[in-house]
């Protein structure tokens, strides 16, 4: 192009011929146009090539799949609670909450009478009251049912908004109160895992899968409930342990509350018996005094104890609930659940080897279980003879009803001590625990409870094909200072099948009165007794666990001891 | 007087701009179409997730126990009436693999290996216990 617009211009006419100075600025502008010609070519080029590539050479046809965005999900404040059965415990559901602009409200008073009218429950004074503020921003009502969120949006008043928030709903409502506890309006959790498990709902939306199974809940919250209604009792508690994992598969405290609307209950049925409250567990913890002994080797089943008059310390007097004022074989103390058996079998042991046993089974600090609510036991100090006795059978140490639990899961599982949890655990997922007594003491021991039930004082525990374990405990409640014998708090703890323990159960009354049909007996062998074994007679017939005849060749199972005195 | 070049180049143009006005209506739409289907996707989840509450809050135990009783004729499970296969009796009138056959009432059967419990004298020692170790169990009336 260059060389044509040379030969242009030299074959112009003669007379355009230019000479000199006016021939050079004609040169110089005729390179410039060459220079600018040649770098606009060159920009067209690449244009035109890059275009031939991008749609012929590289994506030259359509494509075959459409690219789709993200399938939208949408996303909870807080993540879901579900059982270990996958059924939704806590969910939160979307609302609208109604709120003003104050100053973009022309006629408060107007506007007053027609929310209070629309919405039943608020109050028009304070409504006006805040209407006419000086602020900016303030709640009308909070999560509007969609019923009221329409009729306010009928009224036409300018200066009303609605902002979408959610609500913590709990479909089971008071049935699961005490274990997933409960959120604020904000959505923060205030008790249970709702409050242990705060951060990780929030920043998850994966759900929590917890331990529990709710229809074994449902169960134990009815026979429970029932028992209590029975018995006149001012509250009680269950608990039902996995003994293979220490799962907590149900946890019920009464009385309880709807988690729904919780401002509407007081602390008392907030208060979650088996964490937070402790209680002297009476005769329950003679199990712990038998194995601390058996274990250590200061005794053994051949040993015997006399028991035939009440010991005398101090100003205290130990004594039998039913006194047979003989010597007593170490079977028989456990059996007949003997007081002053139990103080001399740990008087022989010791104050440390107690002590040692006790704090190896977690008993002397504050259990560990996935929730906020937990109470630390209390513990004698100093630790003098006169509570080696009182502990060996149960007073004068006060524990929570789930130390006691775990601890008798120790007893009956071979003896490894594993911290409880309300989170279900992954198939084959078991923290290693750690070892409280041997295979053997184990064995000793669930063939003790096993004699409590066939025939010391859990007799009504005892239900035909599944041998059940296990030991009442009967202790008047102190208050101030003083024992009450009205105000007893009934337990039974056991496990089941005792052989080989897939569940420890308890069962625990608070004040529970005797009547008619319990001739006047308010102790766990009457009252807490029967319900437990209707409790075990149901967990063995959801979880279809099949009866066993006894006396059947396979079912002679080592574990069971020869309980024989030499 | 238009060169039929031009004429060709204003023809081609147009068509282009006509094509061109035309596709991005059909991608707007389809944005729209889109964006309305997200939506109604986030409405169903929630509608879902809803239902999914309703759903767990119409299964209470409590509930469905109550409606059970009202409208079903059925009772609680008792240990009794669960077998496993093992319990059934075999083909040929042969005896079950296992003694307990699930109507059979399993109370009556004596319970564990728990030999016996032998009640020591009042004034007895640790060394003056009976030697004796029954082989099976004592008459209830000894213990009770």
């Amino acid at each position: 192009m260059a060389t044509r617009l040379s030969d242009v211009l030299r074959s112009l006419p003669a007379r355009l011929r230019l000479e000199g100075t006016a021939k050079q600025s004609m040169d110089i502008a005729r390179h410039r146009l060459v220079v600018g010609g040649v770098l606009f070519a060159v920009g067209f080029a690449v244009v035109g090539l890059r275009l031939i590539d991008v749609t012929v050479l590289k994506e030259g046809h359509e494509p075959r799949i459409g690219q789709s965005r993200r399938i939208p999900q949408i996303e909870h404040e807080r993540a879901n609670i579900v059982d270990r059965n996958g059924v939704l415990l806590a969910t939160s559901l979307a609302t609208a909450s109604l709120y003003a602009n104050p100053k973009l409200i022309l006629d408060p008073a107007d506007a007053a009478a027609k929310l209070a009218q629309a919405l039943p429950g608020l109050d028009q004074k304070t409504t006006l009251q805040r209407l006419s503020s000086e602020r900016s921003f303030i709640w009308i009502k909070r999560s509007l049912t969609p019923r009221q969120e329409f009729a306010v949006n009928r009224l036409g008043i300018p200066g009303l908004f609605f902002q979408r928030e959610e609500r913590r709903v709990y479909p089971f409502g008071a049935l699961t109160a005490h274990l997933l506890g409960f959120t604020d309006i904000d959505n923060r959790g205030l008790a249970g895992a709702e409050e242990y498990f705060d951060e990780r709902l929030k920043q998850s939306n994966e759900p929590l899968q917890l331990s529990i199974d709710v229809r074994l809940q449902h169960e134990v919250h009815q026979e429970l409930a029932g028992v209590i209604d029975e018995f006149h009792a001012i509250g009680g508690a269950a608990l039902v342990l996995d003994v293979a994992t220490n799962e907590v598969l149900a946890m019920v405290s009464l009385p309880d509350f709807d988690p729904n609307n919780p401002g509407a209950t007081d602390s008392d049925a907030r208060f979650n018996r088996l964490t937070l409250g402790t209680y002297e567990p009476g005769s329950t913890f003679k199990l712990f005094n038998v194995a601390a002994a058996l274990d250590s080797g200061t005794t053994t089943l051949q040993g015997s104890y006399d028991a035939s008059k009440p010991i005398q310390i101090a100003r205290f007097s130990i004594s039998d609930y039913e006194p047979k004022k003989r010597w007593l074989s170490v079977p028989e103390i456990i059996m007949y659940s003997s007081n002053i058996g139990s103080a001399k079998m740990a008087l022989d042991m010791g104050r440390d080897r107690q002590r040692d046993f006790l704090s190896r089974l977690g008993m002397l600090k504050a259990a560990s279980i996935e929730l906020p609510e937990i109470a630390s036991p209390q513990v004698p100090s100093p630790w003098r003879d006169i509570n080696v006795m009182t502990v060996a059978f149960g007073h004068g140490i006060a524990v929570t009803p789930l130390q006691l639990v775990v601890g008798v899961s120790a007893l009956v599982n071979g003896g490894v001590l594993r911290p409880a949890t309300i989170v279900k655990r992954a198939n084959g997922e078991l923290p290693a625990g750690e070892r409280v007594i041997s295979t053997r003491t184990s064995e000793q021991v669930r063939g003790l409870m096993r004699l409590v039930v066939e025939r010391g004082t859990a007799k009504f525990a005892n239900v035909p094909g599944y041998f059940v374990g296990g030991k009442t405990g009967t202790a008047e409640k102190n208050v101030k200072g003083r024992y009450h014998r009205d105000m007893r708090v009934s337990s039974f703890v056991g496990a089941f099948p005792i052989n080989a323990p897939q569940f420890v159960v308890y069962l625990m009354l608070d004040e529970p009165k005797g009547n008619k049909s319990t001739y006047g007996f308010a102790t766990a062998g009457w009252v807490a007794v029967p319900a437990a074994g209707r409790l075990i007679n149901q967990i063995a017939a959801l979880y279809g666990i099949p009866p066993v005849d006894p006396t059947s060749v396979e079912f002679r199972d080592p574990a069971l001891i020869n309980v024989a005195v030499r | 007087m238009i060169r039929p070049a031009t004429a060709f180049w204003i023809v081609l143009a147009g068509c282009a701009g006509f094509g061109l006005y035309h596709l991005k209506h059909e991608v707007q739409a389809l944005e729209d179409q889109l964006f309305r289907v997200n939506r109604s996707i986030l409405a169903e989840q929630e509608a879902i997730h809803v239902l999914h509450a309703e759903w767990s809050y119409m299964n209470q135990p409590a509930r469905l126990q109550a409606l059970a009783a009202r409208h079903l004729d059925l009772q609680p499970t008792k240990p009794s009436q669960l077998g496993t296969l093992a319990t059934l009796p075999r083909p040929g009138g042969e005896a079950p693999l296992v003694a307990s056959a699930p109507g059979r009432p399993v109370a009556a059967a004596p319970a564990v290996r728990v030999t016996s419990v032998v009640q020591l004298p009042p004034r007895a020692a640790t060394s003056a216990l009976p030697a004796e170790v029954a082989q099976h169990r004592l008459p209830s009336s000894k213990v009770d």
